[in-house]
């Protein structure tokens, strides 16, 4: 039984690949984008628990989608854990502007990203009792 | 009543003494420049003094030189233009010594001929100093037909009208430089804020993409190593693989990034020569054949039958074309052709790639270039390149006169193009352009000048000034100091090899002081050259490197070390100016001028009256960097050390050689020796800071000294550190009718003068300086004493010990 599903969004395949195999280790249903664009539509038809996304993208980047997120009343619950080689203050600051819920810098431990996206499932779900985690 | 009374009244009809002051008052006032200042005001000076000929002579602080309009009465607007280097004991070298009024009458026979007036001869001239607060501006010169009395009354009204003139100039001058400095001061904040930009962007992209494949490496292994035990964990190749991967590409990522960084920075020199392309393109290929064979694509070439040769690096255009053609294949779609066409147009040959991929629409065209620009792709895998393939393009294509260009349509595909010419030739005509030095007799003369000026100023028993041959690609020795015929003939080095090779290729200055020692060059010493030190810079001439200058065995059998380096690239940029200037001067050039004074710095070393290398020159950069002058104010001052008292050589032989006590005439030359540096020095300087240190180490730091009567900050710091040491060394070297002092003594003389003649900053790190490294221990005899015993004839006692 899957702990929930997760939007990995990002334009390194790689990234993407140790994404899926870890999550997917940890019992999650992994979903992935590669750019902004492919990150909204897989959003609306997927219904996400959780989106892991990158800032530097093509097209549409990291915090165009975390805004379009936030600002949708159908996916403004879902967690976004911004991950990014952006490292400096005023790039965090950006990020929880416009809404994310944790940013995490790149280079980053696929351990303790687990761990954070399990807190914050853990959270998420606490509050919806018919889930089955 | 005229201030000048007495004469008969020439003033202007209907204009008034007050009047004629009035208009005067107003061409001070509205003057925007010294020359226009002086058109405006002539005629009224004419007018007010009774004069009929002036000329207002300023001096120039760089070269010391007197400069001004002449004006004579009855004729409209300037008579000619006066350029004077005043003899101290003429007529104005007395009214600026003195510092007051000097009349000559019979002007005619009395040797005041350095004004070459037009008009009617002159009987009377008055030369009133141009004075301001304590700087000294320039002499105003008031010539007379007739007799010329000066009383008290006139005496004053000159001086009056002298000082309304200097104040004018000064106004004008200061206004001026401070124009200039401000303008100064903007373009360079603005250009250190571009750089600063450009800098930090890069660094900023740089470090991104570095994390690129890092977060890939850190991810891999982290997860690996979680995995370790797992007995379901299967993916180890593969999670390996691609740590692999990323780290080959974090390395090709650094690679690119020197290689850009080097290129563009200009300091690597072209290994050009006569290249093939259809075997380059053979060289090429199999480094492509991966993407080709990834996306079933094949490459196709169109090489022009008549396809000459190129001369050009082939390593980098090798590396263009891997670049070009990898991007091409990883773009084109599946199964289609990758295409490489070349041709001859004119001297030139244009090199074309083209893919059939989806295109680059034109937002991105004009950025394709950019380093770390990337096309973003839909639905294409990424492709996993460093960001600078071309960029580097850019950069070799135009290392060699060429350009780069790029065509696509949407949908189609992309053609990149790059334009080279055939040969290489604007280095080639530079080096033709240099060829007569080794051809034409005088030219050679010259250039054996230059290899003995350095070998005299550096102290060293072999010099040899090596040039590239016109394809750039050999080094030949084409004049030397201490080296038998025979190796001058058969020395050739290969562009990159050797020192010489390697410092004309990387244009680096190198000092080796072990040439045994030093890894890099261990194997290469020749057994001509007894002393393991060395020293080779490149040799520029207008900015591109012509050759190299070596420098070995010191006389003194000492180690070269990098402050020697530093005052051999002083040097070299010297000679390179005199090779470039005498080169565009052609036929015109006055290569005898420029040859008297590369022999007047080797007699004035020979006779001892510059300092000796391990006196002035050693203790002055010391100083000077205790004192915190940056590198180039350094470097400066070292060479500055080492050739400023070069204008005592005007003293003559006679004077110089003896014991006597010079005679009033000699103390007047000497006193002007520093203006007469600057005149002998002139043919080679281009930096005005020089000039200004020579003209300025006679100063005293009360304003009491000469030429200009500069005090405290106002004399430049490198001027004030020469002076204490010329006193220093002066004292400490004794004279034949004076016993040297020791230094602790020579040290208490200085601080007896310190605050009044030195620089008591200068004087206080001095004593500081020589306690510390011991000099000043009892009986320690002094640095820098004169060599054989030869006298060391010079003022500079009277300097010292006023």
């Amino acid at each position: 039984m899957s702990k929930g599903k997760i939007l990995v969004v990002d334009d390194e395949i790689y990234i993407v690949h140790i994404l899926d195999f870890s999550l997917g280790m940890e019992g999650y249903e992994v979903i992935t984008a590669l750019d902004g664009e492919q990150a909204l539509e897989r959003l609306k038809a997927e219904k996400p628990d959780l989106v892991v996304l990158d800032i530097m993208m093509p097209k549409l980047d990291g915090y165009e989608v975390c805004k379009a997120i936030k600002s949708n009343a159908a996916t403004k619950g879902t967690p976004v854990i911004l991950l990014s080689a952006k490292g400096r203050n005023v790039d965090q600051k950006m990020g929880f502007d416009v809404g994310a819920d944790d940013y995490i810098t790149k280079p980053f431990s696929p351990r303790k990203l687990v761990e954070r996206i399990n807190q914050l499932l853990g959270q998420a779900i606490s509050e919806r009792p018919a889930s089955s985690a | 009543m005229s201030p000048a009374d007495g004469g008969p009244g020439a003033r202007r009809p209907g204009q008034g003494l007050l009047g004629s002051l009035g208009s005067l008052a107003f061409g001070l006032r509205a003057a925007y420049d010294p020359t226009g200042l002086v058109a405006a005001v002539a005629d009224h000076v004419l007018d007010i003094s009774r004069g009929d000929a002036f000329v207002l002579l300023l001096l120039d602080y760089e070269t010391g030189e007197l400069a001004g309009d002449r004006f004579e009465r009855g004729r409209v607007g300037s008579t000619g233009r006066s350029h004077i280097v005043a003899s101290p004991s003429g007529f104005l070298g007395r009214v600026l010594r003195r510092e007051t009024i000097v009349v000559v009458e019979d002007a005619g026979g009395s040797g005041a001929t350095e004004i070459k007036w037009s008009g009617a001869p002159l009987r009377t001239l008055v030369g009133i100093p141009v004075v301001v607060g304590t700087s000294l501006l320039g002499v105003a010169v008031i010539g007379y037909r007739g007799d010329f009395a000066l009383s008290d009354r006139r005496r004053r009204a000159l001086l009056f009208l002298s000082d309304q003139i200097g104040l004018a100039v000064d106004r004008i001058r200061t206004r001026a430089e401070l124009d200039t400095t401000r303008k100064q001061l903007e373009e360079s904040v603005l250009a250190l804020r571009r750089v600063d930009e450009a800098k930090s962007d890069l660094i900023s992209i740089v470090s991104h993409e570095l994390r690129t494949p890092l977060t890939a490496i850190k991810a891999y292994t982290e997860t690996l190593l979680d995995n370790l035990g797992s007995p379901t964990f299967t993916m180890q190749e593969k999670f390996l693989q691609i740590v692999n991967e990323e780290c080959d590409r974090l390395s090709r990522i650094v690679n690119d990034v020197l290689d850009l960084s080097r290129m563009e920075s200009g300091r690597r020199r072209l290994k050009a020569e006569p290249i093939e392309l259809s075997r380059l393109l053979e060289e090429v290929e199999p480094t492509i054949l991966p993407d080709l064979l990834h996306k079933s694509a094949r490459i196709q070439y169109d090489l022009a039958p008549d396809l000459p040769r190129l001369e050009a690096d082939p390593d980098l255009i090798k590396q263009v074309l891997v670049n070009l053609i990898s991007n091409a294949a990883k773009f084109t779609r599946p199964g289609t052709d990758v295409m490489v066409r070349a041709s001859r147009y004119g001297e030139r040959m244009v090199v074309a790639v083209e893919d059939h991929g989806k295109g680059i629409s034109g937002d991105k065209l004009a950025r394709v270039f950019e380093r770390f620009y990337r096309i973003e792709d839909d639905g294409m895998e990424r492709v996993h390149g460093t960001g600078l393939g071309l960029a580097i393009v850019k950069s070799v294509v135009e290392l060699h006169g060429g350009a780069v260009r790029v065509e696509s349509v949407v949908g189609e595909g992309s053609r990149f193009l790059i334009d080279l010419p055939l040969r290489q030739q604007r280095f080639r005509q530079l080096m033709r352009s240099i060829g007569p030095f080794f051809e034409r007799a005088e030219l050679k003369l010259l250039l054996q000048g230059c290899v003995g000026m350095v070998a005299e100023v550096m102290e060293a028993r072999i010099v040899s000034f090596m040039f590239f041959d016109e394809d750039g690609k050999e080094l030949l020795i084409r004049a030397a100091h201490g080296l038998d015929p025979e190796t001058v003939a058969n020395a050739r080095v290969q562009l990159g090899d050797s020192i010489a090779g390697w410092v004309a290729h990387t244009s680096e200055d190198l000092c080796v002081e072990d040439v045994e020692a030093d890894r890099r060059f261990r194997r290469m010493n020749h057994p001509q050259y007894e002393t393991k030190s060395l020293l080779c810079v490149p040799l520029r001439v207008g900015g591109d490197t012509v050759g190299v200058i070596n420098v070995n065995n010191k006389t003194t059998g000492a180690s070269f070390d990098p402050d020697d380096l530093s005052l051999l690239v002083a040097i070299a940029r010297r000679v390179g100016v005199v090779l470039d200037r005498v080169r565009t001067q052609g036929a015109s050039a006055d290569v005898s001028t420029v040859l008297a004074t590369l022999r007047a710095i080797v007699r004035a070393r020979r006779m001892s009256l510059l300092p000796s290398s391990r006196g002035v020159f050693k203790i002055a950069i010391d100083l000077g960097r205790r004192l915190r002058l940056d590198e180039a104010e350094l470097e400066v001052l070292g060479y500055v050390a080492r050739v400023h008292d070069v204008g005592m050589l005007t003293l003559g032989e006679a004077a110089l050689g003896s014991s006597r006590r010079w005679t009033e005439a000699e103390h007047q030359q000497v006193e002007a020796h520093p203006q007469a540096g600057v005149q002998i020095l002139k043919p080679i300087e281009f930096a005005s800071k020089v000039n200004h240190l020579i003209l300025s180490h006679h100063e005293h730091f009360d304003g009491s000294g000469y030429p200009r009567g500069l005090r405290g900050e106002e004399i430049p710091l490198g001027a004030r550190i020469l002076a204490a040491l010329d006193a220093y060394e002066a004292m400490t070297a004794g004279r034949p009718y004076r016993d040297p002092f020791t230094p602790a003594e020579a040290l208490d003389e200085l601080q007896r003068c310190s605050g009044t003649q030195f620089d008591p900053r200068v004087v206080d790190e001095l004593g500081r300086l020589l306690t510390e490294t011991g000099e000043t221990a009892a009986g320690a005899r002094a640095a820098g004493s004169g060599r054989g015993g030869a006298p060391r004839g010079h003022a500079r006692d009277r300097d010292a010990v006023r």
